[in-house]
C-alpha cells in the first residue's frame, strides 16, 4: 500500500495525522478525507453503481472512522481500516436491502473479499476517477458546462438547452463528442475500435 | 423500420443510458444490442462512464457536507464529554429509584429507521394470497432463502456458441422461446404507517432483471405477452401487508418493449432485479402515474449446470 504524504497541501502521514485527530484536531481529520475520500467514495461506487447511495455509504464510512480516533482507537494502518469500515457499511446496507430472511443474500464476493482486493479495487477506481478528471480538464469550458448541468443537476438536454439558450440538437451534439471522448479517455475498448474503424 | 448501424448505436447509447431515447428508437438500439457484442460493450462503457460522471460532479460537495458533518460531530462530542460526568450521577440515582419502585415493564427500543415500502427476492413460487393464486398455478415453493440456487442447461448436444445462434435466429424470425423458468417472486411490503397503493403494470411499471455471466444473452421480444408484471391492477397494501408478483420467467422491460434473458452456457450468473412502479399515499390514477419509484433487490447468484 503506497504511504500517502502529500496532499491537499499536507506532508504528513497518515499515522502523523490520525494521532492529531485523536487529540481532537478536526482539521487534521480533514485531510485524511481529502486523501481517501475518492479512492474509498470509488470502491463503494463500484460496488453499488448507484452515486446517491455511494456517496451515503462514503460519508458514514468517514464519520464512523472519526468517531472511532474521537474515542481513542488507534488504527495499525489507517487506509486498511477505513477500507474495512467501507467495506461493512456496505455489507449492511446490502443486508438492509435483503430485509426478509428469505431474501437473497449478498454474493460471496461482495460479502467478503480479502482486504488486499479491497485496497486495491479502491486505488484503481481512485486512479480511474484521476483519468476522468484529467480528461474533462481537456475539455473545451462549454462542454464542460454542459455536462455539469446534466450530470450535477440532473437536467435533460431540453432543459439544458433553454438553460443555455443553444439547440437541443448542438447541446446534443457537443455532449455526444465529449461522451466519446472520455470513453477513449477511460479505454473504452469499444470505443477505441469504433475511432480506429471510422 | 430500417436497422440501425453501430455507429449510429454508438451515438445514441448516451441517450439511451440517460432515458432520454425515443422508444421507438430504444427499441432498434436494443435489437441491435442483441446481436452486435462490441456495441453491447459500448453500453457498459457508457453506463459506467454515467455513473463516473455523476460522481465526479457531486465528488467536490460531498467532500463538502463531509466537513460540516465532522465539524458538527465534533461539537457534539465536546458536549457530550461536558455533560457526561453529570448524565452519569444522575443515572446512578435513576437506576437506583428504579430498582426500589421494582418496575418491571418493558421498555421498547426506539424504532430503526427503515424504508416505508421492504423489498425483497423469493426463491419459489406459492404461498400467495387470493388475488394473485389465478395468476401462478402454483408450482410448490422450492426453496427459501440463499443467495444462491442452482439451474439446469439443456444443450441437446449442441455447444454454447450453436444454442447461441439458434436463439438468435429464432429471435430473428419471431419465434423466441420461452426463456429460463426461475419462478421468482417479488415482495413488496409496507413498512409504514400509512396505506398505499401499487399501481402494478401502469404507465411506469418496468422490470429490469440484468443477468450477467459467461453466456447471458438479452434478446428483444418475448414469448409471453402479457407477464405479471404487465397486467395492470391497484394494489391496496395496508401497514404490514405485502404485494407478492410472481416472476417465472426471466422477462423483463415495459409495455411494448419486453426483452427474453437466457442462459446459453454453463458456470455462474449474477441476477439484479430493478422494479419500477407508481407509488402513492391515493389511489388516484394522477398520482400513481406520476409517483413511480424504483425498487432495487440484493443480487442473486445463479449456478448453471449442463444437463
Amino acid at each position: 500500500m503506497q504511504a500517502h504524504m502529500s496532499s491537499g497541501g499536507a506532508s504528513e502521514t497518515d499515522a502523523e495525522l490520525v494521532r492529531r485527530t485523536i487529540r481532537g484536531e478536526v482539521r487534521a481529520f480533514d485531510v485524511l478525507a481529502d486523501r481517501y475520500y475518492r479512492a474509498v467514495g470509488g470502491y463503494l461506487l463500484r460496488r453499488v453503481q448507484r452515486p446517491d447511495v455511494a456517496e451515503d455509504l462514503t460519508q458514514e464510512t468517514f464519520l464512523e472512522a472519526f468517531r472511532s480516533l474521537r474515542a481513542g482507537r488507534l488504527p495499525e494502518i489507517f487506509a486498511g481500516w477505513l477500507y474495512g469500515i467501507a467495506h461493512n457499511r456496505l455489507g449492511k446496507w446490502l443486508r438492509r436491502k435483503a430485509v426478509l430472511s428469505f431474501s437473497a443474500a449478498p454474493p460471496e464476493e461482495i460479502a467478503a473479499p480479502a482486504e488486499p482486493a479491497v485496497i486495491e479495487e479502491a486505488e484503481a477506481q481512485r486512479h480511474l476517477l484521476g483519468r476522468l478528471e484529467a480528461g474533462l480538464a481537456e475539455l473545451p469550458t462549454e462542454t464542460r458546462q454542459l455536462l455539469a448541468l446534466k450530470h450535477r443537476e440532473g437536467k435533460t438536454c431540453e432543459q439544458i438547452a433553454a438553460t443555455v439558450g443553444r439547440p437541443v440538437g448542438t447541446v446534443k451534439s457537443l455532449l455526444s463528442r465529449a461522451y466519446r471522448a472520455l470513453r477513449e479517455r477511460l479505454g473504452g475498448a469499444a470505443t477505441a475500435e469504433k475511432g480506429r474503424g471510422s | 423500420m430500417r436497422p440501425l448501424s453501430c455507429e449510429e448505436v454508438d451515438e445514441l447509447l448516451p441517450w439511451c443510458v440517460a432515458g432520454e431515447c425515443e422508444p421507438d428508437q430504444r427499441g432498434l438500439v436494443e435489437q441491435h444490442l442483441a446481436h452486435c457484442p462490441r456495441c453491447r460493450q459500448g453500453y457498459g462503457e457508457a453506463e459506467r462512464l454515467s455513473t463516473l460522471l455523476d460522481w465526479h460532479h457531486r465528488e467536490s460537495a460531498g467532500l463538502e457536507r463531509l466537513r460540516v458533518r465532522l465539524r458538527e460531530e465534533s461539537r457534539r462530542g465536546a458536549t457530550r464529554r461536558a455533560v457526561l460526568p453529570f448524565v452519569r450521577r444522575i443515572a446512578s440515582v435513576a437506576a437506583l429509584l428504579f430498582v426500589a419502585v421494582g418496575l418491571t415493564s418493558w421498555i421498547t427500543p426506539p424504532p430503526e429507521e427503515r424504508p416505508e415500502i421492504a423489498v425483497g427476492l423469493l426463491s419459489g413460487v406459492g404461498d400467495f394470497p387470493a388475488e394473485v393464486v389465478d395468476q401462478v398455478k402454483g408450482r410448490p415453493l422450492v426453496a427459501r432463502g440463499g443467495g444462491t440456487r442452482t439451474e439446469f442447461l439443456e444443450l441437446a448436444g449442441r455447444s454454447p456458441a450453436e444454442h447461441r445462434g439458434k436463439l438468435l435466429a429464432a429471435a430473428e424470425a419471431g419465434r423466441l422461446p420461452a426463456p429460463p423458468r426461475v419462478d421468482l417472486t417479488l415482495e413488496l411490503r409496507n413498512r409504514g404507517e400509512q396505506t398505499l397503493y401499487l399501481d402494478v403494470g401502469g404507465a411506469g411499471t418496468e422490470l429490469r432483471l440484468d443477468l450477467s455471466g459467461p453466456g447471458a444473452l438479452a434478446l428483444p421480444g418475448a414469448s409471453e405477452n402479457d407477464p405479471p408484471f404487465l397486467s395492470r391492477r391497484v394494489v391496496r397494501l395496508a401497514p404490514g401487508e405485502r404485494y407478492l408478483l410472481p416472476v417465472r420467467y426471466l422477462i423483463d422491460g415495459t409495455r411494448g418493449h419486453l426483452r427474453s434473458l437466457y442462459w446459453t452456457e454453463p458456470g455462474r450468473y449474477v441476477l439484479n432485479v430493478d422494479y419500477r412502479v407508481g407509488v402513492s399515499p391515493s389511489p388516484s390514477e394522477r398520482q400513481l402515474t406520476r409517483s413511480t419509484r424504483t425498487f432495487t433487490v440484493p443480487p442473486m447468484t445463479i449456478q448453471v449446470r449442463r444437463q
